[in-house]
């Protein structure tokens, strides 16, 4: 289904907590799987139930679904370059800028969604926040236990001492 | 509080692949990021030691010592038999991952620094060095299974080696340095590697015969990117190698030939109808019969993806006839130290004329431009509006003034146009460039940068008052 043909149709969202958002159709298909979705299925009364989305994250993402409306698809050919290209906007870095929580969930959503310009954007803001930070920093800044062993960490240090410094 | 799944956290880590510190960070967190940043971190190192120097000695070494504990080390074993003791620093128990398995390409240079390293206080430093070059070799050969791309710059007979075949029957990308391998060697490769997709041939032609490397071509299934650079001492031209690339250039995507054209005849040419990228380099110079060249071109009926094309010391008539027969699709020309038949002015004012009706869709440009072609320059920039750099250079003694050029500019369409090079012997005034900042401004087109490409120190027209100049006008 085309964009223009779709424009002014729309299609129900319902999130986890089972709210139901009336979405244009081109601001959906955003999504690859909602695309292919909307595609199978053709048109609908009936709400798409996405599982794995609650209200207050659906609804951002289809903030930002919104925003990028008319950008291109990007293609499935070149992934690589495709995330060396990104550079985070000023809209899209002022989108991001939210509680980290919020941040795991909207990346946790767009990857389930199917949204890689926004799984991109969202795993470089994570990286930029892992840059430059020693382990113990990590795992304080994201909450995360340290499962190894005193003698487990220490070989893996050795190993990779290495990469210490240039 | 919401947990990244793996598939997330290997996207992350690849934001970070080129820096190996942060990684470094994130393997150590806990398990399940040790095992999903490991691979990315020693896959990076694969790439980032084509050139170890860049690294300081003290880490290389520590990186030699862990690679060193998968090294054979019994007793019966080449290493202990030589009194080569490794490794140095010993681990308390074997690395926890077979790191090498995470490697893609080898290239010479961090093998050779790592033999050095390791031995470089061991007495008969230099045969000691050889037996534990030929360790790391076969040591790669067993356990690097994802290899795809190797670099072959060494003397020994590698296909012998234990793993060597389904090692080198991996590869999809091959370098060999021919000034290192025999025609045995070649050989035996042709036999085992038949899938190399991309192949880089440099010194070709050094007293052997071009039978093992022809043979070698031939035999490859997938060959889409070929680059041969011939030695300086190659004196005739090669016609079983021009028909094996003929044999293979339907499905090239990509040729480099160079320094010089005289080993190849043309008649491969014909065949080159999937190209997206030429590059025909003869800055030696060497007789070259040219009018087949424009036989062969003529009997062409078109390149129709070709979208780069670089020449270097090529007759203009030719690389008017290769963009001619280009389908309308090339987004870079690179071409320099054009030859001259008869009249340097008309032959480059016809080759503008070709590009300017051939190449809408160029977006990168190095040419070599006479000032008097001023006329058929501007024509060119009203038709290719999509140019976003060009480079001027120029061979000519007298040295031209460039405001008039930069009139032409400011009076074209050219609204994506970011950046202006120049070789030194453009001499552009104060007060032009200033002029032209001024209309380009005024209107409203993107910032533009000037940069000098200086080759001559007695050109020196373009000094620091036309920098600040230009830094003045970056709004």
């Amino acid at each position: 289904m085309t964009s223009e043909s779709s424009e002014g149709k729309k299609v129900t969202l319902k999130s986890c907590d089972d709210v139901e958002f009336k979405v244009e159709i081109p601001v959906a298909s955003r999504s690859i799987l909602l695309k292919n979705m909307i595609e199978d299925v053709g048109e609908t009364d009936q709400s798409i139930p996405l599982p794995n989305v609650n209200e207050k994250v659906l609804k951002k993402v289809l903030e930002w679904c919104q925003h990028h409306v008319n950008d291109p698809q990007p293609t499935n050919d070149d992934d690589d370059s495709r995330r060396r290209n990104t550079e985070i906007d000023d809209w899209d870095q002022r989108f991001l800028n939210v509680e980290q929580d919020m941040l795991f969930e909207i990346i946790l959503a767009a990857n389930y969604l199917d949204i890689k310009p926004l799984l991109d954007i969202g795993c470089k803001t994570v990286a930029n926040m892992i840059k430059g930070k020693s382990p113990e920093e990590i795992r304080n800044t994201f909450n995360i236990v340290n499962d190894f062993t005193p003698e487990e960490e220490e070989q893996i240090r050795k190993e990779n001492e290495w990469a210490e410094d240039r | 509080m919401a947990q990244l799944v793996p598939d997330v956290l290997l996207l992350i880590f690849t934001e970070l692949k080129d820096d190996p510190v942060s990684l470094r960070s994130c393997l150590l967190v806990n398990k399940e990021w040790f095992n999903i940043a490991t691979p990315i971190l020693w896959r990076h190192i694969s790439y980032a030691y084509d050139n170890p120097f860049l690294y300081n000695p003290e880490s290389r070494s520590k990186l030699y010592n862990v690679i060193a504990h998968f090294l054979p080390n019994d007793p019966v074993d080449p290493l202990p038999q030589n009194n080569i003791i490794l490794p140095l620093n010993k681990l308390s128990r074997m690395p926890t991952f077979d790191y090498m398995r995470f490697f893609i390409r080898i290239t010479p240079f961090w093998i050779i620094d790592m033999a050095h390293l390791l031995i470089k206080n061991h007495k008969n430093h230099s045969h000691k060095k050889q037996i534990l070059e030929r360790e790391i070799y076969k040591l790669i050969f067993s356990k690097c299974i994802n290899v795809k791309h190797f670099s072959w710059e060494v003397e020994k007979n590698l296909c012998e080696y234990p793993n060597a075949q389904s090692f080198f029957s991996n590869l999809h990308s091959l370098e060999i340095n021919w000034k290192f391998i025999t025609n045995q060697n070649f050989s035996d490769l042709s036999k085992i590697c038949l899938n190399i997709s991309k192949l880089v041939i440099s010194n070709c032609g050094r007293d052997k015969d071009k039978k093992s490397l022809i043979k070698f071509i031939k035999n490859q299934n997938k060959l889409q990117s070929l680059f041969l650079d011939f030695n300086n001492n190659v004196k005739d031209t090669c016609t079983l190698l021009s028909n094996v690339i003929r044999e293979k250039g339907s499905t090239l995507k990509n040729i480099t030939l160079q320094p010089t054209l005289n080993c190849v005849s043309p008649i491969f040419i014909q065949s080159l109808e999937n190209i997206l990228e030429i590059t025909l380099n003869n800055k030696l110079n060497k007789y070259i019969d040219w009018q087949e060249w424009e036989k062969c071109l003529n009997n062409i009926k078109k390149f129709p993806h070709l979208t780069r094309l670089q020449t270097s010391c090529l007759p203009f008539n030719i690389e008017s006839l290769i963009i001619e027969k280009s389908g309308g699709k090339i987004l870079e020309i690179d071409s320099r130290q054009s030859l001259k038949f008869l009249d340097y002015t008309t032959e480059n004012k016809n080759l503008i004329i070709t590009i300017s009706k051939n190449c809408p869709l160029l977006t990168r440009l190095t040419i070599d431009v006479d000032h008097k072609n001023l006329d058929e320059l501007s024509m060119m920039f009203s038709n290719c509006k999509q140019l976003e750099e060009i480079y001027f250079t120029t061979p000519v003694k007298v040295l031209p003034t460039g405001n008039d050029l930069l009139k032409v500019i400011n009076n074209s369409p050219l609204n994506k146009l970011r950046n202006i090079s120049f070789s030194d012997k453009w001499n552009f005034s104060i007060e032009g460039v200033e002029n032209f900042l001024k209309d380009w401004k005024s209107k409203n087109r993107l910032p533009i940068k000037f940069t000098p490409h200086y080759h001559s120190e007695r050109n020196f027209y373009w000094t620091a008052e036309h920098d600040r100049l230009v830094e003045r006008y970056q709004y």
